[in-house]
């Protein structure tokens, strides 16, 4: 598989941290912050939430950085880290139910500010919100993040067989929310 | 990819508000708290190991010296090729990682110099 100059440069990057390059990890943060923090944003719906979760991501990535054997690696490797620290965030707050119908509030507010998006993103903003971390973290790694499902097996530590079929409940269920709130 | 797929990663693409100086002060933070710290505590534990290792060796040799019989003789010896041995072993190590290191970014740098070369468009011919 051929890769993109950019996967390419990260490698590079990840090899001069491992030698203890402090400009090079500072560049890796700055090309990876805001895609660790959007993914925290989106499955904890929180701000500082996603800062914190963010920050304690990037502790773990320096513990690692090291033992990391192959750079190609990284990405998924990251995003297990982060994973596992949402996970942690989740169940630290006992929150899950609480959370959801306080996204579902921000949401709704968010909306009345989001003029220019047409109304099936709207709905679908809205019904993913009200998804559970497992589902949100789902539909991140797979739509947004381009993940394939055999690397969202690995990072979920799930096997490829069952990615599959939460995946297609998932994307069935996100259906079934938007549908109805458009008949309602 | 199907409709309902295309809209669900347009509605997945919604970023939050994104604070920037707040990225740069996690991103100094980041770096100089825990990288740097991280560096320290390894130079710190090789600094140690190193220390720990010339001194088996040190005080192997001095009781080697000094030692009159021979099993007392045979014990110090034990010690000091242990010390002294610990240290060429750190030494190789720290070697063979380095050389493994620079090997793969001398081949990272080249796979983005055909990258580069690749992105260009060639001159055309007359």
């Amino acid at each position: 598989m051929r890769k993109s100059r950019s996967q390419i440069y990260d490698e590079l990057l990840i090899l001069k941290c491992q030698t203890g390059d402090k400009a090079a990890f500072e560049e890796l943060v700055e090309r990876w912050e805001k895609r660790l923090w959007h993914y925290a944003y989106k499955v904890t719906g929180s701000d500082s939430a996603a800062w914190d979760i963010a920050q304690e991501t990037w502790v773990g990535i320096i513990k690692g950085i090291g033992k990391l054997g192959d750079a190609a690696i990284f990405p998924g490797w990251a995003f297990r880290i982060l994973n596992n620290k949402c996970a942690d965030w989740l169940r630290k707050c006992h929150l899950q139910s609480r959370l959801d119908n306080e996204l579902s509030i921000q949401a709704q507010n968010e909306l009345g500010v989001k003029q220019n998006i047409n109304v099936n993103s709207e709905l679908l903003y809205t019904a993913i919100t009200k998804l559970s971390l497992e589902q949100r973290s789902l539909l991140m790694l797979r739509y947004h993040e381009g993940f394939d499902i055999s690397q969202i097996a690995e990072i979920l530590g799930a096997p490829e067989g069952t990615v599959k079929s939460r995946l297609h409940r998932t994307l069935n269920q996100l259906r079934r929310m938007v549908e109805r709130c458009q008949n309602d | 990819m199907i409709d309902f797929e295309k809209e669900l990663k347009k509605a997945l693409e919604k970023n939050g508000d994104f604070n920037v100086s707040k990225s740069e002060t996690l991103r100094k933070e980041i770096v100089q708290m825990h990288f740097d710290k991280k560096l320290r505590r390894t130079k710190l534990f090789f600094g140690i190991y190193f220390l720990l290792s010339l001194g088996i060796t040190g005080a192997g040799y001095i009781g080697l010296r000094s030692a009159t019989d021979t099993r007392g003789m045979f014990l110090w010896l034990i010690l000091f090729m242990i010390g002294f041995n610990s240290t060429i072993l750190m030494k190789l190590w720290y070697w063979v990682v380095n050389t493994k290191l620079s090997i793969l970014k001398e081949i990272k740098e080249l796979q983005l110099q055909i990258a580069d070369q690749a992105g260009k468009k060639l001159p055309v011919e007359s």
